[in-house]
């Protein structure tokens, strides 16, 4: 019997990192609600009948500080730097290459 | 020729090293300081490797740089004395790798190397993400190495 932990609610979507293109997924998929009777996916416009719409739950993972910069100045060059070193010093320069291994 | 005294630096090899580099990359003495990793690069073959075997590199180096009295003498002897031995060529072959790409044994020796490759300039294209060749220049058209 597995323990229902109810204090994070069930995700229809989880989307790790919110970089462009997680930005851009978690916008597509907001603007759609799951419309019960065509049984697909609409534009939150077109729904006809408002108790028919069911909305997405999406989650979002963020890695935040460790992986993106600091919000205060001083240390975001700091960070800056880090990166630009680390891609500079790196022999196959790829678009990964200028962040930490998480 | 002559080897030129480098100023500030109080190592008798370093101008040696100078000096073939330049013969060794075709770039002169001037251009390859003005990379700023001089010092760095002869500093970096020291900790690299047995000072024995840099230091038999750099007494054949002077030893030709002292006795050739044109540019075809110099090519003949560089020829003669480096390139037909086996681990003079080694050597030779990891320090023109090393002005040109910035790298000792595959590894960029800091993070200044990458972007001061001298392989830049030859091939007349930037190092990606470093120095950026600037405004409109993707409206010159691109070096024709046929012409």
């Amino acid at each position: 019997m597995s323990q229902q932990n109810n204090s994070l609610p069930k995700k229809d979507v989880i989307i790790v990192g919110t970089g462009i293109a997680g930005s851009l997924i978690a916008k597509l998929l907001t603007d759609h609600v799951f419309d019960t009777k065509k049984g697909k996916m609409v534009y939150r416009t077109e729904v006809e009948q408002p108790e028919d719409a069911r909305e997405l739950s999406v989650l979002m993972f963020e890695a935040g500080l460790e992986a993106g910069l600091e919000l205060d100045s001083a240390s975001s060059l700091t960070t800056y730097n880090e990166y630009i070193r680390k891609f500079y010093m790196e022999e196959a320069k790829v678009p990964n290459s200028p962040y930490p291994n998480l | 020729m002559i080897i030129n005294k480098i100023l500030n630096v109080d190592d008798y090899y370093y101008d040696v090293f100078m000096s073939i580099s330049e013969s060794l990359t075709g770039f002169s003495v001037n251009e390859l300081q003005s990379t700023g990793l001089a010092e760095i690069y002869y500093k970096h073959i020291l900790g690299q490797i047995e000072v024995a075997t840099f230091i038999e590199f750099l007494n054949t180096s002077k030893t030709i740089l002292e006795n050739s009295y044109s540019q075809d003498q110099l090519n003949n002897a560089i020829n003669a004395e480096i390139i037909a031995d086996p681990g003079m060529q080694d050597m030779s072959n990891n320090i023109i790798t090393m002005w040109y790409l910035g790298t000792w044994e595959g590894a960029y020796v800091n993070d200044l190397s990458y972007k001061e490759g001298l392989v830049w300039n030859i091939m007349h294209a930037h190092p990606p993400g470093a120095k950026q060749p600037g405004f409109k220049s993707w409206g010159v058209k691109p070096v024709n190495s046929n012409s």
